[in-house]
């Protein structure tokens, strides 16, 4: 068990599919397998989440899976594709998912996607918050205290958003995010830990739901990434859609095509499609078998060859993002060290086969694609801590930032793969005499035309001394921290004023609402602990109680007449305090005073046992 | 080796300024010719003194102290490693004028750049493959031509205190931009 260390800062890989937590100390890198109640696992927690529909989580991690095909439309998972979404954004996607996607109400034109259940509406960042909380948990049964610093990692394609997105679950979770990084740079981290020769490297990350490739060089320590790309909608669970499509056709083709797939039936495919997959990873060929409910069994076969024909188009994507990232960082294939390997998808044959032709080379894979980003994540928190100077992370923006003109067009103020941390500053004016506030658009993307591009927010400068049109000069700093995240800041350059901004997420949530999240679950958590203790010492009183008088009851005639009373008494008492009361520190209380007032009668009980005993023994002698 | 914008016996960082010279920033001559190896492993080197990473217990002013300094470091460094923008940088410290302000060329170009554009399309309405790439090679000589004039400017510029070098580098450098367009152009 680590000790000593004040501040513990864990390292969270947050994933489509599964999250898991690591910490780094002088012995290295490693995953925390110690689950919530103290066992081991393999340290894999599947970002599943099971609600109640009237309130409050059931479950979350490998128990939540359980409960996805009896009751599909309470367990969410896959919620990192939502994360600082529009709701018409994630049309598509919604149609896949089992569980209600809604358009959570945020006024002020804003479009924000929700999970529904029951009559609650919960944000994807409060669904984040209950794996981190898992996560967390963990955590703090391995080291046995509270933990509540952490590095989280999100894809590198992330846009500004969905990283803000993601730094609000860690802060409803109750964890101060102190540094969000990219899932490839954390795995480049841990890949690159030992390896004290200059190379280049490619980071090929497909995951559940996410796609990046990033170019490093790694030098003496220094983690420098040239360029990025990639696709946040692009993963494994595509691949397993193409079985489900596949099959559904058949299956339709076999019994007509008015049949439908209830949710549970189809979260059923998404189980069989998944193991078809990783099947085909190793076998040529796989023969299954469908229960379709009223006897009817419908059998099929799917062949290697088969999968590679439907996964060709997609794949061909992630290899498109590879050139295009070699291209950025003005590198041929051949100038590529080692091709890293990350995420489940990976393991599929064809994936590596496709890769071997980019760039001419065998793909490295000896790590473990499902647990090098969470390691790498904790290989950043030892730095973050103070534990480790001899690393450097220097990443790059994945995407444009620009501000919307007049006509629609964008004028790009920070260009893609440029180094984080990065400003760039803008002067603006008035168009009406006495105008004292200017509002703009902010978008990232590369496309021309603002409707193309993704809408970050409305910022309105606020505060601009009244002056004749066009006379005000507004300096406007755009900054993007060391996180992908932006800051925005402004100052009115003839009165030196600064200007006071007011910012609209468009597809995400304001400080305030954030805040109150984090009350509300903080709230909760104290209710359920709150609850937890009181069955606990219920129980205990149940426990207490009975042993008592099981030793009253065997004392006999030989117990103080006056001790048994008194115990009786307060047994009586103790029993009914806690039927009747909510009050757990009281019965608590109660309980352990009865549990003094009995220590004579277990002193009674042992001299008794040891007196019988010694009967015993002399009468064996004599007889 | 010693930093204008951290303490080197403390490791304190001194306030974040406005305006930073870029060359002073980096600890390179303020020259044209760089040697580039040299402005990449002081560029790293001042990076493990102020990263944002290593303030992180720190307050928040000192944090966003080293964030300023930090973003500051990365447009020093992208703009000196590059031979355009650092010309342009050369131009903008010894008074010169911007590319909105001065956007003349010189007087034979905008022909022959219409003429390449023409030529490009036609190549590719053709898939004249070997047409293509003899425009490629024509077109990055040019280039590369251009910029060594851009480097003989930019050179002496700052010395001479001549308004005529300023115009002519200007003049140039707005050149080298329609170069590197068409070269962007005839790349798929």
């Amino acid at each position: 068990m680590p000790t000593g260390q004040t501040d513990t800062i864990v390292g969270i890989d947050l994933g489509t599919t599964n999250s898991l937590v690591a910490y780094a100390d002088e012995r290295g890198p490693r995953v925390i397998y110690t689950t919530r109640d103290g066992a081991r696992d393999n340290g894999m927690v599947p970002s599943v989440v099971a609600i109640d529909p009237a309130g409050g989580v059931i479950d979350v991690g490998r128990s939540a899976r359980l409960h996805a095909i009896e009751r599909p439309e309470i367990t969410v998972y896959s919620i990192k594709r939502l994360m600082g979404r529009g709701f018409e954004d994630v049309q598509e996607e919604a149609r896949r998912l089992p569980y209600r996607v809604v358009r959570r109400a945020g006024g002020q034109g804003r479009d924000i996607a929700a999970v529904q259940i029951g009559s609650r509406v919960y944000t994807p960042p409060e669904i984040s918050a209950f794996i981190l909380r898992e996560l967390k948990a963990r955590a703090e049964a391995y080291f046995e205290r509270p933990i509540s610093k952490a590095i989280i990692t999100v894809p590198a394609y992330f846009d500004d958003t969905q990283r803000q997105a993601t730094r609000d679950a860690g802060k409803i979770a109750g964890l101060d995010v102190i540094r969000i990084i990219n899932e490839p740079t954390a795995a480049a981290l841990a890949y690159g830990l030992d390896r004290h020769d200059d190379s280049t490297i490619a980071v090929y990350d497909l995951g559940g739901g996410t796609f990046d490739v990033s170019i490093l060089r790694l030098s003496g320590g220094t983690f420098e990434v040239l360029s990025t790309h990639g696709d946040t909608h692009l993963g494994g669970d595509d691949f397993d859609w193409e079985i489900i499509r596949l099959v559904q056709q058949e299956v339709r083709r076999r019994y007509g095509e008015h049949l439908a797939f209830p949710p549970s039936t189809l979260q059923g495919l998404r189980n069989l499609a998944e193991a078809v997959k990783i099947r085909l990873s190793s076998q040529d060929q796989v023969d299954f078998e469908i229960d379709l409910g009223q006897g009817r069994n419908f059998g099929m076969q799917l062949t290697r060859g088969d999968l590679e024909r439907m996964i060709e188009p997609y794949v061909q994507r992630t290899i498109d993002s590879c050139r295009q990232a070699l291209c950025d960082a003005k590198l041929e294939p051949d100038a590529i060290d080692q091709v890293v390997l990350v995420g489940g998808s990976t393991r599929i044959p064809y994936v590596r086969r496709r890769l071997r032709e980019v760039f001419g080379k065998e793909p490295y894979s000896a790590l473990n694609p499902d647990e090098v980003v969470a390691l790498g994540a904790s290989v950043q928190a030892s730095v973050m801590a103070g534990l480790k100077r001899e690393v450097l992370l220097l990443d790059v923006v994945p995407l444009s930032l620009g501000i919307e003109t007049l006509g629609g067009a964008v004028a790009k103020l920070i260009l893609r793969n440029t180094r984080m941390p990065c400003q760039a500053t803008e002067m603006f004016t008035t168009f009406l005499d006495g105008q004292t506030s200017i509002k703009l658009t902010v978008l990232q993307g590369e496309r021309e035309l603002a409707k193309d591009c993704r809408t970050l927010g409305e910022f309105e400068l606020r505060g601009i001394p009244p002056m004749p049109a066009g006379m005000p000069k507004v300096q406007v700093t755009f900054l993007i921290d060391q996180n992908g995240i932006l800051h925005v800041s402004a100052r009115e350059q003839r009165s030196g004023k600064e200007a006071s901004i007011q910012v609209i997420p468009a597809h995400g949530l304001t400080r305030e609402e954030v805040r109150q999240m984090e009350k509300d679950a903080y709230a909760h958590a104290r209710q359920d602990m709150k609850i937890h203790r009181l069955i606990d010492v219920r129980n205990q009183v149940v426990f207490d109680t009975a042993k008592a008088e099981q030793a009253l009851r065997k004392a006999g005639p030989t117990l103080d007449p006056n001790l048994r009373k008194t115990i009786t008494e307060s047994m009586a008492n103790l029993r009914r305090l806690a039927e009747t009361s909510e009050d757990s520190e009281a019965i608590y209380q109660a309980l352990q005073d009865f549990d003094r007032m009995t220590i004579p009668l277990a002193e009674h009980a042992v001299a008794q046992a040891l007196k019988e005993a010694h009967q015993q023994e002399t009468g064996e002698r004599n007889s | 080796m010693t930093w204008p914008v951290v303490c080197e016996a403390c490791h304190t960082l001194y306030p974040p300024r406005e305006q930073v010279d870029y060359f002073e920033l980096l600890g390179v001559p303020r020259q044209y010719d760089l040697d580039l190896e040299k402005l990449r492993r002081n560029f790293l080197a001042l990076n493990r003194r102020i990263h944002p990473d290593f303030f992180s217990a720190e307050d928040d002013d000192v944090k966003n102290a080293s964030m300023r300094i930090a973003a500051q470091i990365n447009s020093a460094y992208e703009t000196l490693r590059d031979p355009v923008q650092r010309a342009e940088y050369i131009l903008h410290i010894c008074g010169g004028p911007s590319s909105s302000q001065d956007k003349s060329v010189p007087t034979e170009l905008l022909g022959t750049v219409m003429m390449l554009r023409d030529q490009i399309d036609e190549a590719r309405q053709n898939n004249d493959a070997l047409a293509l790439k003899t425009l490629h090679e024509r077109i990055a000589a040019r280039r590369q031509e251009a910029m060594e004039v851009v480097g003989a400017l930019a050179r002496r510029v700052c010395q001479s205190d001549s308004d005529i070098e300023r115009a002519e580098l200007r003049k140039q450098l707005n050149a080298s931009q329609y170069w590197t367009g068409l070269l962007r152009q005839i790349e798929p």
